[in-house]
């Protein structure tokens, strides 16, 4: 893989990654370590990759084994030296393409937060498979291969997750 | 389905942040890096591939290396640096060369005479500290990783090191230099006996090393294909406590015999390793295990559950084990398994009277030592 072929992907896919590694780590300092490890990780394994294949998934799912793999890590040193466990981190720095009143734009970023804050209070299983689906817009395979976990599994985590969001957020839609 | 919640999260949760310029140059500049050191190393190990044969445990003077307590002040490791304000850091070190690295055992010390200068979980434990350099001067990369165990005469490697032995491990890379503090329990109740330090990539201690079942020693498998330091460590015999030693064996033991408990259910709550022993062979990877049923409501455990479930094959080798085990309550519980390099997927078969479950598991294998780690720990 070329300098140029990256620079290329991370311009295709930079925010999408970036972004699920915020709200995955949901500090902005392990977002970034995240963010830069899935990336060289990535250009490590290129020559895996097709480039028939569903590329965002792909990386997707290197963003999620690293940081799986970081929680490990996380527990098995915590034995020696207790750490200060991360603290969830709405950043400041989100993008609104949102072209509306300042007013509107206010209601829209508080609805974000509530959605937001729904989300990340979801079990981590499901809390995934809800992000791959509406933000990084992945489909049930491409959820399924990229977390190697079957489609129906995926399929019902999907839908449990739903229905808890429905009763949470229910205010917002009805 | 409710579409107004999809409608809902589909406009609320988009990929709203957008990284900095100059976390994306400092990741294109680092990509670049990596790859100059790759045509770097592909020369260097050229050239150390010559040497590889010829190794062997060398003393030198302690020069470069950090010393021992210096390496836990810069890891942050109290509980280690106290126990290594006692220990003679200036006498000479043990290096082994190998696989174009150089490693340095640079001590060992224990809590035990010092326990009130120590938390209470750490006052009954050992302390290993273990550095290891490039032989051609460069940086040890992130995501290079060593673990370091203790071995104990008499004792099979396979079953008594650091993953079964209550070990834990913490490292940082500092001047290029990876540093390691590796934690067990105390064995120093074994000073009586020879005691070793290994240094290995994974838990492949079946393969990297000879167990003489005679005399108990334990020696490095020249043949074995991967890093197997074996380093000979003395302790102070006056520590050694025949009582203490069959306590602790007996103990031991007995996480060895925790019985499962049944289970059914479907691949997405499938039961985790509470025990496991490993081993390379071809690139295959064998288990011993048993399987804790009772912490499904643990969180952490459910989130390694989902790394694991699969039915897919195209991340993993076709099958090339089968085993099975029984247990003494009459139910089966029979697990075959496949590996490469990688991941490893176990296909479980749980038969209990006429009710048969069937679920498939797969593991990152980098993973696996961390995991264990963790839940034997916390197990008992």
């Amino acid at each position: 893989m070329t300098k140029r072929e990256l620079e290329i992907w991370i311009e295709r896919y930079g925010q999408d990654i970036y972004s699920f590694c915020t709200h995955l780590c949901r500090d902005r300092m392990e977002a970034d370590e995240l963010y830069q490890d899935t990336w060289l990780k990535v250009m490590k394994t290129i020559r895996s990759i097709q480039t028939e294949q569903n590329v965002k998934g792909f990386i997707l799912s290197v963003a999620v084994g690293l940081w799986k793999n970081r929680k490990r890590k996380y527990a098995w040193r915590n034995r020696i030296a207790p750490q200060i466990p991360y603290e969830q981190d709405h950043g400041e720095e989100y993008i609104s393409d949102y072209s509306a009143s300042p007013e509107e734009e206010m209601i829209d970023r508080q609805t974000k937060k509530i959605v937001w804050d729904a989300v990340e209070a979801l079990p981590e299983k499901f809390r995934i498979i809800v992000m791959l689906y509406y933000m990084e817009e992945l489909t049930l395979p491409q959820i399924s291969r990229s977390l190697h976990i079957p489609e129906g599994t995926v399929k019902s985590r999907l839908y449990k997750a739903r229905k808890i969001l429905e009763k949470e957020l229910g205010d917002l839609y009805e | 389905m409710n579409k107004n919640i999809d409608k809902l999260l589909s406009q609320a949760l988009t990929p709203d942040c957008k990284p900095g310029d100059l976390l994306n140059r400092r990741i294109i500049n680092q990509a670049k890096e990596i790859k100059d050191m790759k045509h770097k190393m592909i020369r260097a190990a050229v050239i150390a591939a010559a040497f590889i044969a010829a190794t062997s445990v060398t003393a030198m003077a302690a020069t470069h290396f950090l010393k021992a307590k210096d390496v836990a002040t810069e890891l942050e490791q109290r509980d280690a640096e106290a126990a290594f304000e006692r220990t003679n850091t200036d006498s000479d070190i043990q290096t082994f060369e190998q696989g174009g690295y150089r490693f340095a055992f640079l001590g060992t010390a224990s809590g035990v005479e010092i326990r009130d200068k120590m938390s209470d979980a750490k006052a009954d434990e050992t302390y290993v500290i273990v550095a290891a350099e490039r032989l051609d001067g460069t940086v040890i990369a992130d995501d290079e990783e060593f673990v370091a165990s203790v071995l104990i005469q008499s004792l099979d490697p396979f079953e008594y090191n650091v993953y079964s032995m209550g070990g834990g491990t913490v490292y940082k890379v500092i001047d290029g230099i990876y540093y390691m503090i590796m934690s067990c329990d105390n064995v120093e109740i074994f000073a009586d006996r020879q005691i070793y330090v290994a240094v290995t990539t994974g838990p492949s201690y079946k393969q990297a090393y000879h167990f003489d079942e005679a005399t108990g020693l334990i020696s490095r498998n020249e043949n074995f294909d991967g890093i197997n330091a074996l380093f000979e460590i003395e302790l102070d015999a006056g520590k050694a406590d025949k009582e203490a030693q069959e306590k602790y064996l007996a103990d031991l033991g007995r996480k060895d015999e925790s019985e499962p408990i049944p289970y059914s259910g479907d691949a997405g709550t499938a039961p985790m390793i509470e025990y496991a022993c490993s081993q390379f062979e071809n690139e295959e990877m064998n288990f011993a295990l048993s399987v804790d049923y009772n912490r499904l409501d643990d969180q952490d455990l459910q989130n390694i559950i989902e790394l694991g479930t699969v039915t897919e094959q195209e991340s993993v080798t076709e099958m090339n084990g089968q085993t099975a085990d029984s247990f003494e309550d009459g139910k089966t519980f029979q697990y075959s398994m496949s590996a490469n390099i990688e991941w490893i997927t176990m296909e479980f078969v749980h038969r209990n009277g006429t009710h048969l479950d069937r679920f498939v598991c797969s593991y990152d294998l980098n993973q696996i030592k961390a995991i264990y780690g963790y839940f034997h720990g916390e197990s008992h």
